[in-house]
């Protein structure tokens, strides 16, 4: 009796092993990280072409940091392009790690962001969090090529610019794939994703976050600039941080700043039947960082002045924005098409057919609240 | 020819084993003194430390006979209170068959016993008694003149504690039942004596409290001590022996019986409700039963703080897990399932790796291979080599097999944190050793599956422990809160005022009344 439970224990752990046998074996020395993909258009005709950044062990263990290197291969379709750079590889490649996926403005424009992110993430490691950013340089690839004397891993260090810049300065736009896919799947969304360029400095070049790529639908279509980034964050209600700088009416000449603390808007709308009113309301609460000098910090009046005046010019600057996308680009950038399909779906299929037009013609009044919580002091030594 | 002489040598002893068997049935003693002596150097042919005198009386014949083994005797007890009064007995012209038949009151020895059973002869000679023989009489007298070296009492070595007592058990069962009588001052400290042995019929002492006892087990220890005692093993050098022959899960590699050798430790079980099994010849003292968090506890946790022990025992626990697991889930992550790797560490260890020519789960192995090896010749050597050969370890194994990249940087800091914290557990190193490379091999053959599978088995396994016959891991069948205080936490003594009750049917320690100092 014992040895058969003996026997049958064998069995039931041999069979065990068949499951999931050595052949699910992936040894961490046998891969090849990639760190980043760009996606270009295959500059002799057909297929795209498609670089990979991968992370280069071999120099991280003598040469202090980790630096990333660039191949880039060609292919009739994506997995073919992973096939042929694998070709040149000895390991096998890994995608876990991936943090960035980078797409030319030509192919943002010609095949759109929906058929290029199908593509990769049939790639079954590959991560749902990593970001998709519009290249503003000439090919996607450019932003990813390794900067001369600078050891760092290009796409670790974009990862890191769009997660610390969107908290902190409000520069740039936070958006996952996985949001990303989200949105399309839902059919008509316009996205906005982050736009990147290669700026060059006295030394050395450096990536920086420059602007938003504005999509219709998944086909790129414009750009918000650098300084649009942050009031368009404000009517998506993404602001956590930044600097909100304004000149004060009297003395046109210095300029006053605002340290953001945090901002809550409110989004709100009503439809007759004819005309959309679409109500945004933000409130920022703010330290003072730089006043002009005229101004006295410790008189209450005058901060409450200050505030009203903050208020108003942002009133202004997120008018300006919307009237751009309202007439000028004549694009719904700000999602408010979701906010009436969720808040209020029988409304939603009124407008539905034409949005466009309606949206064109809705009345947007911004109104902000601006708090200064705190002025700072400068100690006497 | 060399076998053939093997062989007639062979012949030769079992032919004295044989006579000196049937010595024993059968040899009596007689009257006559120079018979009985005679006898005596037969039994002992060959072991040239006894010694034979025998002392005349007036009419020149011999009167008197003393056999004593050399180097085992106060030779000054032997000439003062055994020699000098026979000679004045001889002197004061006494009536001899009279004398003698109240021998013990002229012999000045704390013991003496009249016997005439030769067994009890040799087995009381060799171990240090004086054999006196009178003229005329069929018994000898068996004469307490013990005098052998013993070591000292010092410090146990691999039992060392910051603060406490720092006394140890020596190698002598009567010294060491002293150290216990002069801690429990009872008359409910009972000790009961056995020998077991048929060759070096080594005395044991079980050693309880009798209204604190778990009485349970005593009774099924003294049924496994019955049972040993009928099987007739020819010698006991150790208390592991006994350990390794009255165990429940004889194959299991964890530990169902405490040892020690720290009189105060046994006298804490016992207040407890345990049994002590010392053992003469060895310092190591048992105890029993033996629960599963006993592998965690040290004497020393009652001695400090126990805040710091509490903390103390904690790492102990957390020690014990990760040198279990370290080793094997480092291979499972690093060889299955990398995508658990944050991106920073992933790429510090995929470099580390890069270029080492084995895969890692081999590399595991061999590095703890080599760790063990270099811990076990540690052991060995005399402490000042031991710490050039430490360095050298760390040197050669540490930085230049990283640097010829023959073992990878990441690997030696798993090796290392296994290593460490397997020391922090000195009761475990057995179960250690096997359970740590089993769960390596599943999981280097299976990934987390198969280390999440062995550790299963593992906490089976625990869970069927016994210890005399008690669950060692839950030995009352439910948990309690009552268990915590001495398990996870070692709680402060005033809250501690029950016994552990599965082992003893007397729960309290002390009353729980007491004076609030803080008042004013």
């Amino acid at each position: 009796m014992k040895s058969k439970k003996i026997a049958a224990l064998l069995l039931c752990m041999l069979m065990v092993s068949l499951l999931s046998g050595c052949w699910d074996y992936k040894g961490l020395n046998n891969l090849s990280i990639v760190a980043g993909m760009a996606v270009d258009e295959n500059p002799s005709g057909e297929g795209i072409c498609v670089s990979f950044e991968l992370v280069d062990k071999a120099s991280s263990l003598t040469e202090g940091p980790v630096k990333g290197t660039l191949i880039t291969a060609q292919g009739e379709t994506l997995a073919d392009a992973v096939r042929s750079a694998e070709d040149r590889l000895i390991n096998e490649m890994y995608f876990g790690n991936m943090q960035v996926l980078v797409i030319s403005r030509q192919v943002a424009k010609k095949t759109g962001v929906k058929a290029v992110m199908e593509e990769v993430f049939r790639e079954p490691n590959l991560r749902e969090t990593i970001h998709v950013i519009i290249s503003k340089e000439k090919t996607a690839a450019d932003i990813l090529k390794p900067i001369p004397d600078t050891p760092i891993v290009v796409s670790y260090e974009i990862k890191e610019n769009i997660e610390q810049h969107s908290r902190l300065s409000a520069s740039v736009r936070d958006i996952k794939a996985y949001e990303i896919y989200n949105l399309l799947a839902q059919g008509k969304e316009n996205l906005v994703l982050p736009a990147f360029s290669i700026k060059e400095d006295e030394e050395k070049d450096f990536i920086e976050a420059d602007g938003l790529a504005l999509f219709r639908e998944d086909i790129l279509s414009d750009f918000f600039s650098t300084g649009e980034t942050l009031y368009y964050l404000f009517i998506m209600n993404e602001v956590e941080g930044g600097i909100f700088t304004f000149e004060r009416e009297e003395t046109r000449e210095e300029k006053v700043s605002l340290k953001i603390q945090d901002n809550e808007t409110k989004r709100s709308f009503s439809y007759d039947g004819e005309r959309l009113t679409i109500d945004i309301l933000c409130k920022v609460n703010s330290y003072l960082v730089k006043k002009n000098e005229a101004m006295d910090a410790m008189d209450p009046k005058e901060i409450e002045k200050l505030e009203q005046e903050a208020a108003a010019t942002l009133c202004q600057e997120l008018e300006t924005i919307i009237s751009k996308a309202q007439q000028e680009l004549e694009l719904d950038v700000f999602d408010f098409s979701i906010m009436i399909y969720k808040n209020n779906y029988k409304v939603w299929q009124q407008v539905e057919e034409d949005w466009e037009q309606i949206f064109r013609d809705a009345e947007i009044r911004v109104s902000a609240e601006v708090r200064i919580e705190n002025s700072g002091f400068i100690k006497n030594y | 020819m060399w076998f053939m002489r093997g062989n007639k040598h062979e012949k030769v002893v079992s032919r004295k084993v044989e006579r000196l068997n049937t010595v024993l049935g059968k040899q009596q003693l007689t009257e006559s003194l120079l018979e009985n002596m005679q006898l005596l150097q037969e039994l002992f042919e060959g072991d040239e430390t006894m010694r034979y005198r025998t002392i005349p009386g007036k009419d020149g014949q011999p009167a008197y006979g003393i056999v004593f083994c050399d180097g085992m005797v106060n030779c000054l007890v032997v000439d003062d209170y055994i020699i000098t009064p026979l000679e004045e007995i001889l002197q004061a012209d006494m009536k001899k068959a009279a004398v003698d038949a109240q021998m013990t009151r002229f012999i000045q020895t704390s013991e003496a016993v009249k016997t005439e059973c030769i067994k009890e002869i040799i087995e009381n000679v060799t171990y240090g008694d004086t054999l006196l023989f009178c003229e005329g009489m069929k018994q000898g007298f068996l004469l307490n003149t013990k005098g052998f070296q013993i070591r000292s009492v010092t410090e146990p070595e691999n039992e060392k504690i910051l603060s406490g007592p720092r006394e140890g058990f020596t190698e002598v069962i009567m010294v060491n039942l002293s150290m216990l009588h002069r801690r429990i001052r009872t008359n409910e400290l009972k000790l009961q004596f056995r020998e077991l042995g048929t060759r070096t019929r080594t005395k044991i002492c079980i050693a309880y409290i009798d209204s604190v006892v778990a009485n349970h087990a005593l009774e099924e220890l003294l049924r496994r001590l019955d049972n040993l005692s009928r099987q007739e093993l020819d010698g006991i050098l150790d208390s592991n022996y006994i350990t390794e022959l009255i165990r429940d899960n004889p194959l299991s590699p964890f530990r169902n019986i405490g040892y020690t050798e720290r009189p105060d430790v046994v006298v804490g079980k016992l207040l407890e409700g345990r049994i002590a099994i010392f053992v003469d010849g060895t310092p190591v003292v048992l105890t029993v039963p033996y629960l599963f968090i006993e592998n965690f506890q040290s004497s020393e946790d009652y001695y400090l703080n126990s805040y710091y022990t509490s903390m103390s025992r904690f790492l102990r626990m957390i020690g014990f897990l990760l040198t279990i697991t370290v080793p094997a889930f480092f291979v499972s992550i690093v060889a299955f399932h990398v995508q658990m790797l944050p991106t920073p560490l992933m790429i510090n260890i995929s470099a580390s790796l890069e270029n080492v020519p084995l895969p890692v789960a081999l590399e595991a192995f061999l590095m703890l291979l080599v760790f063990d090896l270099l811990r076990e010749t540690g052991v060995r050597m005399p402490t000042y080599v031991g710490q050039a050969l430490s360095i050298v370890g760390a040197l050669v194994i540490g930085q230049a097999a990283v640097e010829a990249k023959l073992v990878s940087a990441s690997m030696i800091i798993v090796v290392g944190i296994t290593g460490i914290t397997g020391l922090l557990v000195p009761k475990m190193n057995a179960p250690i050793i096997v359970v740590r490379a089993l769960l390596l091999l599943l999981s280097a053959a299976l990934g987390l599956f198969g280390m999440i599978a062995g550790l299963v088995c593992l906490l089976t396994h625990l869970l069927n422990l016994k210890t005399m016959g008690i669950s060692q891991m839950l030995p009352d069948n439910e948990l309690k809160l009552q268990h915590v205080k001495d398990t996870l936490f070692r709680l402060p003594w005033t809250k501690m005022t029950t016994r552990p009750g599965v082992l003893s049917g007397n729960h309290r320690r002390m009353t729980e009344e007491k004076e609030d100092f803080d008042e004013e």
